[in-house]
C-alpha cells in the first residue's frame, strides 16, 4: 500500500493467478477424465459437452453482471422456464418467429421489474428477486398449460451445426464477447465496476447509480429469455419442474455456482463475464465426468457444494495475502 | 404516542388476526378449532428455523443452509431412532450444530461470504442427505411421535409449548443477555463492535452453529410429524424462514429487529397456505401471496428509509 506501483503490480499478478488456478484446474479435470475414460478426450465428445454448456452460459452472463454490482438475481431460473413454457405454449411446433420476440419482450418485462424495485424503490435485491421468483413459480403453474412444442427455426438454432460447431455455441461465444467488450471497454461497464466496488464513490463522482443498476437488471431477464428460449429449442419440448426450493432454482442455483467458480464475488467489482465461461466450464465438465462415473444427482449436488466452498475458500486466501 | 409504539410493535399480530377474521368469514371450516392446530404443528419447525435465521440475519448475514441441514437431519434420525432412541435424537443436533460450526467458522475466520459459504452448505448437506436416503421414508418411533403430537382434549399441547417455549427464549437471549445485545451491536457496525471489545468472530461463529442447531432441532419435530425422513423436504425453509424473518421486521443489513414479530409472520405465512387450501383456491396462488406480500412489506419499510442513503442502494 506504500507504493502505489508495486501495489498495481501485486494487483495484476492475483488476477493472474486467479486465472491459471482456474486453467490448471479444468487442465487437470480433463486429464483425470481422459485417464478414466479415454473416450472422453475424443473432440466429439468435447464439443458435445461445449453445446451442453452454452444454455448454463448464457444465463450465468446475465447474473455476471447482477453480481458486479453487488446485487443477485435469484429469478434468472423462473425467467429461463416463463420463457420456456411460454414459447412453447405459443409456437405449438409451427413455423412462427413472434412468440421468440414475446419470450424476450417477457424477459425484458421481469427484468423491468425487478430493476424498478430493486433500483428505484430501493428493495434489496436478494428479497426482490425472491418475490419475483415465487410470484413467478405460482403464475406459470396457474396461468401456463405444459403442452407445445418449439418451433423448427428454434430448434435448428438450438441443435443445429455448422460443419462440426454447433450453433449455439457460437451464438453463447458471441453473446460472451459482446458483453466482455461492453464490460470492458464501454461507459456503461465502467459504471458497473464502479458501482461494485463502491456505491457512495460512484454516486458522488456524478454516476446515476439507479439509471445503471436499473438495466443490469434489464439486462439479466433479457439473458434468462434468451437463455430460456434455447433450453426450449435443445430439448423441443417445455421443462417445467418444481425442484429445489421454487421454480427453475436449479437453472439459478447452477448459474451462481457458474459465476462464483470463475471468481466473480458478491462484494462486487471483481471478475468478470470472461471469468464466467471458465466457471461455467469447470462446473459442466465435472457434471459429465460424474455422469461418466455412474453418479448421481446427489453426489453431483456435493460436489457442486464442495467446489464452491473450496474455490471460494482459496480466492478469499488469495485475497487476503494481497 | 403511546399506543402508536405499541401498534408499531405488534402490527404484525394485528394484521394475522385481521386475516383470520376475513378467513372465517369466507370459510366456515376455519372456524374449528382443529384447523388452529394444524396451523400451530406446522408452524414450529418454521418458527424453530426462523429463530436461528433471525440471530444470523440480525448479524448482517444469511444461513441458506437451514433447510438441507433440517432434511438431513430427518434423514439420519429415520436411520438411527429406531435402535436407540436418544441416539436418534442426540446425532441429528450433533451433525446440526458441527455443520453451522462450520459455516459460522468460515464466514467469520475466513471471511467466505455467508451466502457463498451456506450454499455452498447447501448443496453438500442435500447431498448427503440424499446419499444416505434417496427416498422418503424410514422409521421413526411411535413413542417419540406419541412425545410430541399427543392430543389431550382435542389439542395437541407440545407443539403449542414449543412454540411458547421458543418465543420466549428468542426474545430473552435478544433482549436480555449480553450475547443477544453483542449480536445487535455486531449487526450494526462490525468494526465499532470490535473495538468496543467485543469477540466479534465468538459472535458470528456461535449464531451460526445456534442456526445449525435449530434447524436440526425443526428436523426432529418434522420427521415426527411426516412419521419418516426425506433429504427434499426442507427445500423452501430457507426463503420461508428469510420471508418470515423480513415480515417480522428485523432489517437484511443487520442490527434492528426483534424475534416476537417473526413469530407472528411465521403463524401468518402458515395461516395463508392453509386458507387457500381450505378456500379451495388452486395452491400455486400461496406463491404469488407469499412473493408479492414480501416486496410489498419490505417496500413499504423502505419508505421510512432516509431518502439521504440514495447512494448506497
Amino acid at each position: 500500500m506504500t507504493n502505489t506501483k508495486t501495489g498495481k503490480k501485486v494487483n495484476v499478478n492475483k488476477d493472474m493467478m486467479q486465472i491459471i488456478i482456474l486453467c490448471l484446474m479444468l487442465f487437470v479435470i480433463i486429464v483425470i477424465a481422459g485417464i478414466l475414460n479415454p473416450r472422453f478426450l475424443t473432440v466429439q465428445h468435447l464439443i458435445s459437452v461445449l453445446h451442453d454448456t452454452a444454455i448454463l452460459g448464457i444465463s450465468a452472463i446475465g447474473q455476471t453482471i447482477v453480481i458486479l454490482t453487488g446485487g443477485i438475481d435469484l429469478s434468472v431460473g423462473a425467467t429461463m422456464l416463463v420463457a420456456d413454457a411460454v414459447g412453447a405454449m405459443l409456437m405449438g411446433g409451427q413455423n412462427r418467429i413472434v412468440p421468440i420476440f414475446i419470450c424476450l419482450g417477457l424477459g425484458l418485462l421481469i427484468g423491468l421489474i425487478n430493476g424498478t424495485g430493486i433500483a428505484y424503490l430501493r428493495i434489496p435485491p436478494f428479497i426482490m428477486t425472491l418475490g419475483m421468483m415465487a410470484t413467478l413459480t405460482g403464475s406459470i403453474f396457474i396461468f401456463a398449460r405444459t403442452s407445445g412444442f418449439a418451433s423448427p427455426i428454434l430448434r435448428h438454432l438450438s441443435i443445429g451445426k455448422i460443419g462440426d460447431i454447433p450453433i449455439l455455441v457460437l451464438i453463447w461465444i458471441f453473446l460472451a464477447i459482446i458483453m466482455t467488450v461492453i464490460m470492458r471497454f464501454t461507459v456503461f461497464g465502467r459504471e458497473v465496476y464502479a458501482i461494485g466496488s463502491n456505491p457512495k464513490a460512484s454516486y458522488h463522482s456524478g454516476i446515476k447509480n439507479k439509471k445503471v443498476i436499473f438495466f443490469v437488471y434489464l439486462i439479466s431477464g433479457l439473458f434468462s429469455a434468451i437463455a430460456g428460449l434455447f433450453l426450449l429449442g435443445y430439448t423441443g419440448v417445455p421443462e417445467l419442474t418444481y425442484r429445489g426450493g421454487g421454480l427453475g432454482m436449479d437453472h439459478t442455483l447452477s448459474a451462481i455456482a457458474a459465476v462464483v467458480i470463475g471468481g466473480t464475488i458478491f462484494t462486487g467489482a471483481r471478475g468478470g463475464v470472461e471469468r464466467t465461461i471458465f466457471g461455467v466450464l469447470v462446473l459442466k465438465i465435472l457434471f459429465s465426468i460424474l455422469t461418466m462415473m455412474g453418479i448421481g444427482g446427489a453426489g453431483k449436488l456435493l460436489a457442486q457444494g464442495l467446489v464452491v466452498i473450496v474455490i471460494v475458500g482459496i480466492y478469499v486466501k488469495l485475497e487476503k495475502s494481497r | 404516542m403511546k399506543i402508536k409504539k405499541i401498534i408499531g410493535e405488534w402490527y404484525i399480530y394485528i394484521l394475522m388476526i385481521i386475516i383470520w377474521i376475513i378467513a372465517s368469514m369466507i370459510t366456515p371450516y376455519f372456524r374449528q378449532i382443529s384447523v388452529f392446530m394444524t396451523i400451530v404443528v406446522f408452524s414450529v419447525p418454521l418458527a424453530l428455523i426462523a429463530l436461528g435465521q433471525n440471530l444470523v440475519i440480525l448479524c448482517g448475514k444469511f444461513d441458506l443452509s437451514v433447510g438441507s441441514i433440517l432434511g438431513l437431519s430427518t434423514v439420519i434420525a429415520s436411520v438411527t431412532m429406531n435402535d436407540n432412541i436418544f441416539l436418534g435424537i442426540f446425532i441429528p443436533l450433533l451433525v446440526g450444530t458441527i455443520v453451522g460450526l462450520i459455516n459460522g467458522i468460515a464466514v467469520s475466520k475466513f471471511r467466505i461470504d455467508s451466502f457463498i459459504m451456506t450454499f455452498g452448505m447447501m448443496a453438500v448437506c442435500q447431498g448427503s442427505g440424499l446419499l444416505i436416503r434417496d427416498y422418503p421414508g424410514g422409521i421413526i418411533p411411535m413413542k417419540f411421535i406419541n412425545f410430541l403430537l399427543k392430543e389431550t382434549a382435542n389439542i395437541a399441547w407440545t407443539p403449542i409449548i414449543i412454540l411458547i417455549i421458543a418465543l420466549l427464549v428468542g426474545e430473552f437471549i435478544l433482549k436480555r443477555t449480553n450475547f443477544g445485545r453483542n449480536i445487535y451491536a455486531v449487526g450494526n457496525d462490525e468494526v465499532i463492535a470490535y473495538r468496543s471489545g467485543i469477540n466479534v468472530t465468538f459472535i458470528k461463529t456461535a449464531v451460526f452453529a445456534i442456526s445449525g442447531f435449530m434447524a436440526a432441532l425443526a428436523g426432529l419435530f418434522l420427521s415426527a410429524v411426516m412419521a419418516s425422513g426425506d433429504a427434499n423436504v426442507g427445500v423452501l425453509y430457507p426463503l420461508d424462514s428469510i420471508t418470515a424473518v423480513v415480515m417480522g421486521g428485523t432489517i437484511l443489513s443487520g442490527g434492528r429487529g426483534d424475534y416476537k414479530g417473526t413469530i407472528g409472520a411465521v403463524l401468518i405465512l402458515t395461516s395463508l397456505s392453509r386458507i387457500f387450501n381450505l378456500i379451495g383456491v388452486n395452491i400455486w396462488y400461496t406463491y404469488i401471496a407469499k412473493g408479492l406480500l414480501l416486496v410489498i412489506i419490505v417496500a413499504i419499510r423502505m419508505f421510512g428509509v432516509n431518502e439521504q442513503r440514495e447512494a448506497e442502494l
